[in-house]
C-alpha cells in the first residue's frame, strides 16, 4: 500500500503535534510540579505579595506592604491601585472561598490610615481570618 | 594632650586582647553561626507534639533533636524526653516538635499551666550538624488564657478572634455567646454568630507525628484559633471572660486574657481617610448676620472588585453663607465616578494604569456648570525600570 502525499503530511503533522503536545504538557507538568503540594495559607499569601511585587526573594514576615510597593520600581499610588492589584490577586488565588477574603480597603496605606493591614504578616492572618474554603 | 596619651595605651592593649580572644580565644568569645530557625510563634497540638513557626523564609530541609527543661530553672538537667525535629510537610515556615519519652522511663506529656525550655539543634537534612551552629531556643507556656483581638478586616465589623498557643479540642459552631461583665461585676451573655474553631484536635491521642497533624489540620497556624461575630457590637468597655463550650487540647474550658476589652473602632482621622465626612459650620447673634459653611465628602467604595476594576463614586460640597471667622469655602459642588485598573503586560512596559473618570462641577446655586472628565493613564517612569533581580532584604 502505497502512502499518498496528503497521508504523509497527515502522519507528520500528527507527529509534530505529539512532539509539541509533549513538550508543552511536560513543561506544565514541571512548573506545576511544586504548587501540587498544598501550602498554608500564608505561605500561598507571602508567594501572591511576591509576585505582586516582582520581587526575588520572598518577602518577610515584618515588611510592610507600602514600602514593598515603594521598592519594586513601579510608581503608581500604593492606594487604591497596588492596593486593589494586590486584592484582585488574592482573589484569583483564593477563589475557592465561600467568603471574600479580603477587601482593598482593609489594607494600610499612608493615605488610609484607618485600616489595618500593614504588614505582609497582617495580611496574612486577615486572609487566614476570612478564608473559608468550600 | 598628656591624658590623652595615657588613655591611648590601655585601649590600644584592649582592642589587640580582644581581637586574639576572638581569633584564637574560648569557645564562647567566637562567633557563632546563627541558629537556622528563629522561633515566632508556636502551637501545642498535642501534649507530645508541637508545630513551631520560624521566621526564616524556608525551613523545610530542617531536622533535628532537641531536649526539654522546666523553667525556670537550671538548664543542667532536661526532662526525660527527647524531641525529634521534622520539618512541616505542607507549610515551609514549620517544624515539628514530637515528644518522645527516654528508654526505660515513664511516658511524658506537656502539662498544662507550666512552663518549659525548649533547646533545639538543628542542621539541614543533607548535611550533618555542624559544632559551631547556636541552638535553636523558645520558651514554651502551657497557658489556656487567651487574648481576644479584633479581626484585621474592617469590613468584618464584630468579628473577634482568640488565638491561643494550645490547640483547641472542641468549640461552638454557628451561634453562640460571649460571657462579659462590666465594671461593676455584672455579667451578661452577648449573642454571636458565625463561631468556629479553625482546626480543632478531638482526639490528641491520634496525633503524634507531623504526617498525623497534616491529615487533620491543613496549617498549624489554623491551630489555637476560634472566631464570632458579635451581633450587636455596642458591649462596649466590657470584659469577656468565657465563651461556654470552647475547650482546650485538655477538655479545660478556656480562659480570657483580662485585659481584653471590647472597644469601638476609631472613627477615621481626616477627611481624606473618610468615606463619609460632614463638618458643618454655624454662627449666628444679635445684631449680625448669620454665617454657615458646609464641608462634606460621601465616596463609598460600591461592590466588589470585578475583574480588578473597582467603582469609586463622589460626592463633596464645600459652600457657606456669608462669613464665618475663620473659615473659607471655595463654594462647589462636585459629583464624580471614577474607576481604576493596573495592568502589568509584560517585561518592557511594566505597567499601565488606567483610571478614567467624569465629574460634574457646580456651585450652591447650580448656575454653573462644569462636565470633567478624566482619561487618566499613566504608564512608569522607563528610565528606572522594575528590578527583577535578586535584591537582598534588609
Amino acid at each position: 500500500m502505497r502512502l499518498t502525499r496528503k497521508g504523509a503530511w497527515m502522519i507528520l503533522a500528527i507527529a509534530l503535534g505529539l512532539v509539541v503536545g509533549s513538550v508543552v504538557g511536560l513543561r506544565k507538568f514541571h512548573s506545576f510540579h511544586g504548587l501540587m503540594r498544598t501550602m498554608s495559607v500564608h505561605d500561598r499569601v507571602t508567594i501572591v505579595v511576591q509576585g505582586w511585587a516582582g520581587l526575588s526573594p520572598r518577602p518577610s514576615d515584618k515588611q510592610e506592604l507600602e514600602v514593598i510597593w515603594a521598592q519594586s520600581g513601579l510608581q503608581f499610588e500604593f492606594f487604591p491601585y497596588a492596593a486593589q492589584d494586590l486584592t484582585s490577586k488574592l482573589k484569583t488565588e483564593f477563589r475557592d472561598s465561600k467568603t471574600t477574603v479580603l477587601k482593598f480597603t482593609d489594607i494600610y496605606a499612608s493615605t488610609n490610615t484607618n485600616a489595618k493591614i500593614k504588614t505582609v504578616k497582617d495580611l496574612a492572618t486577615a486572609v487566614r481570618q476570612n478564608y473559608t474554603p468550600e | 594632650m598628656n591624658s590623652s596619651r595615657s588613655l591611648f595605651r590601655p585601649c590600644l592593649i584592649a582592642v589587640a586582647a580582644l581581637a586574639l580572644a576572638v581569633l584564637f580565644g574560648t569557645p564562647a568569645l567566637r562567633a557563632d553561626t546563627p541558629a537556622p530557625c528563629t522561633v515566632s510563634d508556636y502551637k501545642v497540638a498535642a501534649p507530645t507534639l508541637v508545630a513551631v513557626l520560624c521566621d526564616e523564609d524556608d525551613v523545610s530541609d530542617l531536622v533535628g533533636t532537641g531536649k526539654l527543661y522546666d523553667w525556670p530553672g537550671s538548664l543542667n538537667t532536661p526532662l526525660p524526653a527527647d524531641i525529634r525535629v521534622t520539618p512541616y510537610p505542607e507549610a515551609i515556615q514549620w517544624l515539628i516538635l514530637e515528644l518522645k519519652p527516654l528508654a526505660s522511663s515513664a511516658p511524658f506529656s506537656l502539662q498544662l499551666g507550666k512552663k518549659y525550655k525548649v533547646v533545639l539543634a538543628l542542621h539541614r537534612s543533607t548535611e550533618a550538624l555542624a559544632p559551631d551552629v547556636a541552638p535553636t531556643t523558645f520558651d514554651l507556656e502551657m497557658t489556656n488564657t487567651v487574648p481576644m483581638g479584633a479581626a484585621l478586616s474592617l469590613s468584618e465589623q464584630g468579628k473577634w478572634e482568640f488565638v491561643s498557643h494550645l490547640a483547641y479540642k472542641s468549640g461552638p459552631e454557628g451561634p453562640c455567646t460571649l460571657q462579659v461583665e462590666d465594671f461593676n461585676g455584672m455579667t451578661e451573655s452577648l449573642k454571636a454568630g458565625g463561631c468556629r474553631v479553625a482546626a480543632a484536635i478531638p482526639d490528641t491521642k491520634k496525633v503524634t507525628s507531623a504526617a498525623d497533624l497534616a491529615r487533620l489540620v491543613d496549617t498549624p497556624e489554623n491551630l489555637g484559633s476560634f472566631e464570632l461575630v458579635l451581633d450587636s457590637n455596642k458591649a462596649t468597655q466590657q470584659l469577656p471572660f468565657a465563651v461556654p463550650g470552647l475547650l482546650d487540647i485538655f477538655g479545660q474550658p478556656v480562659k480570657i486574657d483580662s485585659k481584653s476589652q471590647i472597644v469601638p473602632e476609631k472613627a477615621p482621622a481626616s477627611k481624606d481617610s473618610s468615606s463619609y465626612y460632614v463638618n458643618l459650620n454655624y454662627a449666628a447673634g444679635k445684631g449680625s448676620k448669620p454665617g454657615w459653611v458646609l464641608d462634606g465628602k460621601i465616596a463609598p467604595v460600591i461592590g466588589e472588585l470585578v475583574h480588578g476594576y473597582q467603582v469609586m463614586p463622589t460626592a463633596t460640597v464645600d459652600v457657606g453663607q456669608n462669613q464665618v471667622s475663620n473659615l473659607k469655602y471655595a463654594d462647589t459642588i462636585n459629583f464624580g465616578l471614577s474607576f481604576g485598573h493596573m495592568y502589568k503586560p509584560n517585561k518592557v512596559l511594566q505597567g499601565l494604569l488606567f483610571r478614567p473618570g467624569v465629574a460634574y462641577e457646580s456651585d450652591k446655586e447650580f448656575d454653573r456648570h462644569n462636565l470633567l472628565a478624566t482619561p487618566g493613564s499613566k504608564r512608569p517612569d522607563l528610565r528606572h525600570p522594575r528590578k527583577t533581580t535578586n535584591r537582598h532584604q534588609q
